[in-house]
């Protein structure tokens, strides 16, 4: 919103990420033209929760326009690292800060409330260590309520929180909804739109909600919402409880969807989402139909991805094979209306794991994902298309790691939602203890998708890595072959897993489609590869295939981490010679196994 | 580069020579509706070479299986050649090499129009093996058969010292466990399971299901000569298969060829015999070995 006045322009900001990041990267190269230099300062990158993408989007990380520069504030921890891990091709330049001095403590107080004597100052620069929004809080604090005991200050910043929230009780019927409620809307309320939504009075709702928390307030243009992102956290993580924050997620969903709200922008802009995190998707799937999606689509244009995310994530966890169409159905209704580059804007949002804007062989895919310790864990794709069609899944059980890799048919939309139903599947069927092996996880998943057409011939690789007991268990259907190297005997073995495709219609109708569980040990040092065909290019007729030269690689770097020994095979298939592009997605999935004194780490 | 045609007719055989790639979109649909006109027109003989083609994708493939059931379905054969040994491979992974008839050189695909090929049956699932028999005559190279099943994995070689009718011996039958690794069973008055590499929990599902494949009643000689390593839970999935026999099975190992260290990780007692004449006598002379016959069938699907 700041970028568009220095932009020269005034239009609505989308609120879908890849929406916005799109529009994010016009407006830096527009202001960068129009204005000589530019800064942008982002505070409080630690804050970010770590399972957020590695990949940041509102970071340019290709290259600058003149004149643009980024201010990155963050804590030391694994935030920061992971920014420096990336590589970016831009220049960076790291500046360690200390905490603040005293004399800077006395000036942000004083500025805050001149009132404060320099007694007081000590006191606070004391219990907060240097803590900017420590120090701000207590200064608030004392600009509400002079008589506050300064020697009874806590040692964390969630101590003032408790503190404030000491209103929070049975007798009051409104604090504990009103903090749900700022906690699960997405954007500031105004005092009437609150009361409404929480059905009491504005008075009440002021007087009994806002009031004894007003220090944790921040009021912009009429409209209330937590003034700071810690303050949101600790009252999401500390003080609700999850039926609690359902329960409000109900609440507005209910208020939205009543006939006066009916041209209400909150009702187009979150709805859905307010549905689905209320966990009831029946409504969803009731309320977020081809007429709604159409209607927002004209209204608001590529934020209905977010509606077609959370709406495929419904249909797909529902375990239906024929929704798999419905989700096709209604990314291609969409295409009516917005033109087909919806399709792989739409494809991109159902991804699993997001690592921003993807390209063409240019660019591998490297997503963050779950670990166990004693693994150590890297997934690469390089995709042909926006979206591959190469798939997925990573899995941690108890001291176990669960994965599946797998191939779906055909390519973009379809193979898109098929890929990710699967991985669905997978996710609950090895999560589910009625299935006593892997043989059975894949069977169960080949009996659920058998007969319908979409799901026809798809190669999938499941494994379930258990460290602790130095085995792993394979299993597959009719995937490339995985490679394990052995740390003892400094060799790789190719691993000839038997197994045929999910749903081979041409399979032998007289055998019963069954899967071979196989058990491999496993031992410190140990790596394991996962690929997908593209890598061997199994399809090619003419020429050298790349094949399984990797195992080479693999044997010479085995002593690298996980991320290490995957990019360089994958480096290796694109130094490859070859007279064309084989256009298939290559994909490979590296486990490495430490020894138990270690445990898994993301270093480079 | 767009797939292009050129067609041929080869004593009543339509030759389509086809040049390109046969990826998912125009190219497919081009080959779709080049087949279907073909069959619209009354060709009910049909051969693909595929000796231009430089790349093959799953919507290709998937193509020509639907072109394969159309023919079928409409009384037309649609032969494969030229294919190259790689994609032959992933053709045997995928099972499709028992749904198409393959053929290294167009000259074979069109012979094969006047002499159907014969298929053995895998003796350990019962399922079509490739590549087809060819016409017997004394001097005939019969290749090693792989199992079609992509389940079974199974390689076996059958003698070719008389004339398959209905059957055909069984010479050997492996699987393999790892690269230039595999356990390898031998027919003769007893069954000699020979392990070749490792004998870890990898490749135990292998020696497994080499056991299985033995006719019963069993009398098997597990020779260790070219034994590489065991693991623990590779000698534990062995003696599980001694110790979990049927009545009238007989089974011994033969430690002989192991170094000392190797020979220590297993028991010196019956039925580990230090030495293999020792475990051929302990095993006795069966008269009652059955014999190892794979069945052969004309058509692959007649199964």
């Amino acid at each position: 919103m700041q970028l568009l006045p220095l932009a020269g322009l005034n239009q609505a900001v989308p609120e879908s990420t890849p929406e916005l990041t799109k529009l994010y990267e016009e407006l830096v190269h527009r202001v960068a033209a129009r204005q000589k230099r530019l800064v942008i300062v982002i505070d409080g990158l630690d804050e970010l929760p770590l399972d957020t993408d590695k990949h940041l989007p509102y970071l340019i990380e290709d290259a600058l326009p003149e004149g643009v520069f980024f201010l990155l504030a963050s804590q030391p921890g694994d935030r920061l690292d992971r920014l420096r891990e990336q590589r970016l091709p831009i220049p960076m330049q790291l500046y360690e800060l200390g905490p603040l001095a005293l004399s800077e403590m006395y000036a942000i107080l004083r500025a805050r409330n001149p009132a404060l004597t320099i007694e007081e100052i000590k006191r606070i620069a004391e219990a907060s260590q240097g803590n900017p929004l420590y120090l701000r809080t207590v200064a608030d604090q004392l600009g509400s309520d002079p008589s506050y005991d300064l020697q009874a200050l806590p040692d964390q910043i969630e101590g003032v929180f408790r503190n404030g929230l000491g209103g929070l009780s049975a007798s009051n019927p409104v604090l504990g909804k009103l903090l749900a409620l700022f906690s699960t809307a997405r954007a500031p309320l105004s005092l009437q739109t609150a009361a409404s939504i929480l059905d009491f009075s504005q008075r009440e709702t002021y007087d009994l909600g806002i009031r004894p928390i007003r220090q944790f307030i921040l009021e912009l243009d009429g409209r209330f919402t937590f003034y700071h992102a810690r303050f949101h956290e600790f009252v999401s993580k500390n003080v609700l409880y999850e039926d609690e924050i359902r329960q409000s997620h109900r609440r507005i969903a209910d208020w939205l969807q009543r006939p006066e709200n009916r041209d209400n922008e909150m009702r187009w802009n979150s709805l859905a989402y307010h549905l689905f995190a209320a966990g009831n998707h029946q409504a969803l799937l009731s309320a977020i139909d081809e007429k709604f999606l159409g209607a927002k689509v004209r209204r608001s244009g590529y934020a209905v991805l977010e509606d077609v995310e959370l709406l495929t994530r419904c249909l797909l966890e529902l375990e239906d094979p024929s929704l798999v169409q419905r989700c096709v159905s209604l990314v291609e209704g969409l295409r009516q209306v917005v033109g087909s580059d919806i399709i792989p804007s739409a494809l991109n949002v159902i991804r699993p794991y997001r690592s921003g804007p993807p390209a063409f062989r240019t660019r591998l895919i490297s997503p963050s994902v779950p670990s166990v310790p004693g693994l150590d864990v890297f997934v690469g794709v390089l995709p042909k298309v926006e979206v591959p069609a190469d798939f997925f899944e990573i899995v941690p059980l108890k001291n176990r790691l669960a994965l599946a890799i797998g191939d779906a048919p055909s390519v973009g939309i379809k193979s898109a939602f098929v890929a990710r139903f699967l991985g669905n599947l997978f996710n609950s069927y090895v999560n589910d203890s009625r299935h006593h092996d892997l043989a059975e996880v894949l069977t169960a998943i080949n009996t659920k998708v058998a007969g319908n057409d979409y799901f026809e011939r798809i190669s999938m690789q499941c494994a379930v890595i258990d460290f602790a007991q130095g085995v792993a268990h394979l299993v597959n259907a009719g995937h490339p072959y995985p490679v394990r190297y052995s740390a003892r005997r400094k060799k790789c073995d190719i691993l000839p897993l038997r197994g045929d495709l999910l749903h081979n219609p041409i399979a032998h109708r007289s055998l019963p489609q069954r899967f071979e569980q196989y058990g491999l040990e496993i031992e410190p040092g140990d790596v394991l590869v996962f690929i997908t065909d593209g890598l061997t290019e199994g399809h090619l007729l003419q020429g050298e295939p790349f094949g399984y030269r990797f195992t080479h690689i693999v044997e010479a770097a085995a002593q690298d981490s996980a991320a290490s020994i995957g990019e360089k095979i994958l480096d290796a298939w694109k130094a490859h010679p070859r007279e064309e592009d084989t256009a298939d997605d290559v994909s490979a999935i590296v486990v490495k196994i430490f020894d138990g004194s270690r445990s898994s780490s993301k270093k480079r | 580069m767009a797939l292009t045609f050129t067609i041929r007719e080869v004593d009543g055989v339509t030759v389509v020579k086809l040049d390109g790639r046969i990826t998912l979109g125009e190219e497919s649909n081009s080959l779709r509706i080049k087949l279907k006109d073909l069959i619209n027109a009354g060709k009910r003989k049909i051969i693909l070479n595929l000796s231009d083609v430089t790349f093959l994708d799953s919507a290709g493939l998937g193509t020509l299986v639907a072109a394969h059931h159309s023919a079928v379905g409409r009384g037309a054969l649609l032969k494969l050649c030229h294919l190259g040994a790689d994609f032959c491979e992933k053709l045997q992974i995928t099972k499709l090499a028992t749904v198409f008839d393959v053929f290294y050189t167009e000259t074979d695909a069109l012979g094969s129009f006047s002499t159907p090929p014969a298929y053995c049956l895998c003796p350990t699932c019962g399922q079509p093996s490739g590549p087809p028999l060819p016409r017997w005559s004394p001097w005939a190279r019969w290749d090693e058969q792989t199992c079609g099943n992509p389940a079974c994995g199974a390689r076996f070689s059958i003698a070719h010292s008389q004339k398959p009718e209905n059957v055909a011996p069984i010479s050997k039958l492996s699987f393999p466990t790892y690269e230039n690794e595999h356990i390898e069973i031998q027919p003769g008055s007893f069954f000699r399971c020979l392990i070749v590499g490792r004998l870890d929990l990898f490749a135990s599902s292998a020696l497994r299901k080499s056991w299985e494949s033995i006719p019963k009643p069993k009398r098997v000689l597990v020779d260790l000569q070219r034994l590489s390593e065991v693991s623990e839970p590779g000698y534990a999935a062995l003696a599980t298969l001694l110790a979990d026999q049927e009545d009238d099975a007989r089974a011994v190992v033969s430690l002989e060829g192991l170094s000392p260290r190797q020979s220590a990780m297993f028991p010196q007692t019956p039925p580990f015999y230090r030495r293999s004449n020792e475990a051929r006598a302990a095993l006795g002379y069966a008269s009652d070995t059955p014999k190892w016959l794979a069945r052969v069938k004309v058509s692959p699907l007649s199964s």
